[in-house]
């Protein structure tokens, strides 16, 4: 982990925000924005390795530099840092291609924490976005096949959840802690971070999909 | 015995004359009509007559059987021979030269009902002298007057001798229109009436079409004495019969017009009755041989009386039923001259005429009628469907009318409740967070310990977080409210070392929980834990979750040291605050010991769910 990026309008959470990055990633360099073009810009130019990005910004939504970055550099750790826990305003994010979230109202301890599981490969999955993790899967496969899919179509049907993934999201779903399922699945911790990451990416890929076929649709309307 | 006809049928008379005569000419040239005869009567003196003779004429009161005696000179020509008797009552035997050349039944009594049959036998000229031939002509009969019409009173037309062949087209001609059309008309009455019948049970409400299958019915049974020869019981039974039930079958016709008109009158359904028995009773106490007499003064009577009832039908259909005046008014003209021409042959001002007619003016009343009634059934029919569609129309228009106003009410009450929802929610913040705000501005100012504000803030950040997402009005599944309760309180005590033990009823798979609700309770349970983990100083914090009777009743115990004694409203940290969401929810809580009797504290609250809590609000 050398270079991060920080995207936030506030100066003073800017600030914070870079410290903790800091004390989770040592020696890393920090380039802090407060604007989504700034952000945008940034992520051309730059490479990072992790980005913490707000999504309320003043000219627009975090989202599209998580997207962008996503993009340009797959390798980059996207983390949306808010202070809603909407799964409203979080689940776009996720889709967008952000690889976790932060609550930026926590203790600096809980912060730094999180940060860590995070970069360790254990995404945070409260129990309302395994719900729309499940919906948005769920919602595909009860689709009636067409006759003919079209291609972009049977690119997003490839995208399945194991079903060991969907029993942990609706285990979470159901309120139990990753521990939890860990243990009443009888799996390592390890493996159900595996498992929830796997999701995440599953996720990130089934909604590039259904977004480069709502282009196509689109184009084809135009 | 027609005393009221169709127009129609006038046309049809005249048609079946034109027909008898176009058949005349050719015939009149070898026929020959013998109408000069001797009567010979056992107990009576031979007398002359002509024919067509009745036996009114000389032989009053007289039963048995009477001979004719004619004499005729033998046609030329080579051709067959006949003798055609066009009318004998009630039955006769043709000799010639002291030949038995026909009869048409037996000669003793009862005698068979031939009186509207004719007759017609071959006459074999080997019998045959050039000149002078005896020619008897031997007729059985009742007492004249027995009978109740003179159509079937006894006596003899003229008799014809000619060739077979035009004799027979005479007789054919008679035998069809007098026998033949009966049959016809018998039977498709009875058929027409028994349809009418069945049309009325199906419809009860319309009286009307029961009396006139009634009518028709008694009709057709009445029209079959044309060509019934039996008498049933005796010659004077049935007589008697036909007269008496002219008279229930024509009341059937009255009280068809006047429920046609859609009136009822009880005194009349009544007197037609009592008329019926009265006339029964009358013609049961006649002398048989005043029959005659008695049963056309009757004829007279109910024709009289059914003529008076379509009087007063016109007079009423005159405001009313325009359609119904014209029609009954045609019957009625048409009925009147019939009349006026049977009353002539009943009382012998007029000859009987060779066709009996008059039996089938009727018929063409009904037919008219019949037509009538029809019309009337395809006008309520049609009537009752376009009724029908504009009923159908109103009630797809009324049910849009409706949908659209129960969707303006529903979207109204829905913007109301979320209106109040949104004011209890409002509200909340004012308490909880503008609270929080002030004793972070009060601990500030009184330069209180950076972290406690600090934390203070971030309760200040959470209490916004939930009043934002209870503004956003969204409604929570139980189940999934649940859930998210379950994560974070599990999450919470164990990151505080505490062992967290949850049981939660599965709450009905439709229960929903209001905004406001969700996010009170989550306040609740967050303050509740945050109590257990920050003062109890326990290991264990258990929460239980029941939905039971309309309300939700959460419980969080700890095994820590239990409240002080005497904590007043030093309670600890959350405890006023949770007692005054509850007080807000509508609910009760209640701080105790467990109940196995260990160390610790209790909480209960019970909130209701049924309805929108109607709490006061501050």
């Amino acid at each position: 982990m050398k270079q991060a990026l920080v995207v936030e309008d506030l100066a003073e959470v800017r600030d914070w925000l870079a410290d903790i990055a800091k004390a989770v990633f040592p020696g890393i360099e920090v380039t802090a924005v407060g604007r989504v073009d700034e952000g945008m810009a940034r992520s051309g130019d730059s490479t990072f390795d992790v980005a913490l990005v707000d999504l309320g910004l003043p000219d627009g939504s975090g989202i599209d530099v998580v997207r962008s970055l996503h993009r340009q550099q797959p390798q980059c750790l996207a983390i949306v840092v808010t202070i809603y826990d909407d799964d409203e305003y979080l689940f776009p994010a996720l889709q967008a291609g952000a690889f976790g979230y932060l609550l930026k109202d926590q203790p600096r301890e809980a912060l730094v924490a999180q940060l860590q599981r995070i970069a360790s490969g254990e995404p945070p999955l409260s129990p309302p976005i395994a719900r729309r993790v499940l919906s948005f899967f769920g919602q595909k496969h009860t689709e009636p096949a067409p006759l003919s899919p079209p291609p972009e179509e049977r690119a997003i049907d490839t995208v399945r959840l194991t079903e060991q993934e969907t029993v942990v999201l609706q285990r979470v779903a159901k309120g139990y802690t990753l521990p939890e399922i860990a243990q009443q699945l009888g799996l390592s911790r390890h493996t159900i971070a595996q498992h929830v990451k796997n999701i995440y990416r599953k996720l990130d890929v089934s909604s590039r999909a259904e977004a480069a076929l709502e282009a196509a649709r689109r184009g084809l309307v135009k | 015995m027609s005393y009221s006809s169709g127009p129609l049928l006038l046309l049809a008379r005249w048609l079946a004359l034109c027909l008898l005569l176009g058949g005349l000419p050719h015939a009149l040239a070898q026929v020959q009509t013998l109408r000069q005869a001797e009567v010979l009567a056992p107990g009576r003196t031979p007398m002359a007559v002509s024919l067509p003779h009745e036996w009114n004429e000389g032989l009053m009161g007289f039963e048995g059987v009477a001979e004719y005696r004619l004499r005729f000179d033998a046609p030329g020509g080579s051709d067959l021979l006949g003798v055609y008797v066009p009318r004998a009552c009630s039955t006769l035997e043709v000799f010639v030269n002291g030949e038995l050349v026909g009869s048409s039944g037996s000669m003793t009594p009862p005698y068979p009902r031939n009186c509207y049959y004719p007759n017609l036998f071959p006459l074999p000229r080997t019998l045959l002298k050039e000149q002078s031939n005896e020619l008897r002509v031997r007729i059985a009969g009742h007492a004249f007057g027995e009978a109740a019409t003179r159509q079937r009173s006894s006596g003899v037309s003229a008799v014809q001798i000619g060739p077979l062949a035009d004799l027979q087209a005479q007789y054919d001609s008679r035998y069809f229109w007098n026998i033949t059309v009966a049959q016809i008309i018998s039977t498709s009455l009875l058929g027409f009436g028994l349809a009418l019948l069945g049309l009325w049970l199906a419809r009860r409400r319309d009286r009307y079409m029961l009396y006139f299958a009634l009518f028709t019915i008694g009709w057709a049974g009445l029209t079959a004495r044309l060509f019934t020869r039996l008498s049933f019981g005796s010659y004077w039974a049935t007589e008697a019969f036909l007269t008496v039930a002219f008279f229930p079958v024509v009341s059937c016709a009255m009280l068809f017009l006047v429920r046609l008109l859609g009136r009822r009158w009880v005194w009349m359904d009544r007197a037609l009755t009592l008329q019926s028995l009265a006339i029964a009773l009358l013609v049961i106490a006649t002398p048989h041989a005043q029959l005659l007499g008695t049963a056309t003064a009757l004829y007279l009577f109910g024709t009289v009386e059914f003529l008076v009832c379509v009087f007063a039908f016109l007079v009423l259909a005159w405001r009313t039923h325009r359609m119904d005046f014209w029609l009954v008014g045609l019957v009625l003209v048409h009925s009147i001259v019939l009349l006026g021409l049977e009353m002539a042959q009943q009382y012998s001002l007029l000859p009987l005429p060779p066709v009996t007619l008059g039996h089938f003016t009727m018929p063409l009343v009904f037919a008219v009628i019949a037509v009538r009634l029809i019309q009337l059934f395809v006008r309520a029919l049609t009537q009752a469907e376009t009724l029908n569609q504009e009923l159908e129309q109103r009630v797809i228009g009324k049910s849009r009318e409706i949908e659209r106003n129960w969707q303006q009410i529903a979207e109204l009450r829905t913007a109301q409740a979320a209106q109040e929802e949104r004011r209890r929610i409002a509200s909340d913040l004012h308490d909880d967070l503008g609270a929080q705000l002030l004793t972070i501005v009060q601990a500030s100012q009184r330069g209180g310990q950076p972290d406690r504000i600090a934390s203070m803030a971030r309760q200040a950040l959470e209490e916004m977080r939930l009043s934002v997402r209870g503004m956003t009005g969204h409604v929570t599944a139980a189940e999934e409210a649940l859930a998210d309760w379950r994560a974070e309180t599990v999450t919470r005590l164990t990151e505080a070392g505490m062992q967290p033990e949850w049981m939660a009823d599965d709450p009905p798979s439709d229960l929903i929980l209001p905004a406001r609700t969700h996010v009170q309770v989550t306040r609740i349970l967050r303050e509740a834990v945050s109590n257990a983990i920050r003062h109890s100083g326990g290991t264990r914090c258990a929460v239980r979750i029941r939905f039971h009777a309309g309300a939700l009743a959460l419980e969080v115990q700890d095994d820590g040291r239990g409240l002080p004694p005497s904590s007043g409203t030093q309670r600890g940290h959350g405890l006023p605050n949770i007692e005054r969401r509850a007080r807000h929810l509508g609910g009760e809580h209640r701080f105790t010991v467990p109940p196995d009797g260990g160390a610790g504290t209790l909480l209960i609250v019970r909130i209701p769910l049924s309805t929108h809590a109607t709490q006061e609000l501050p």
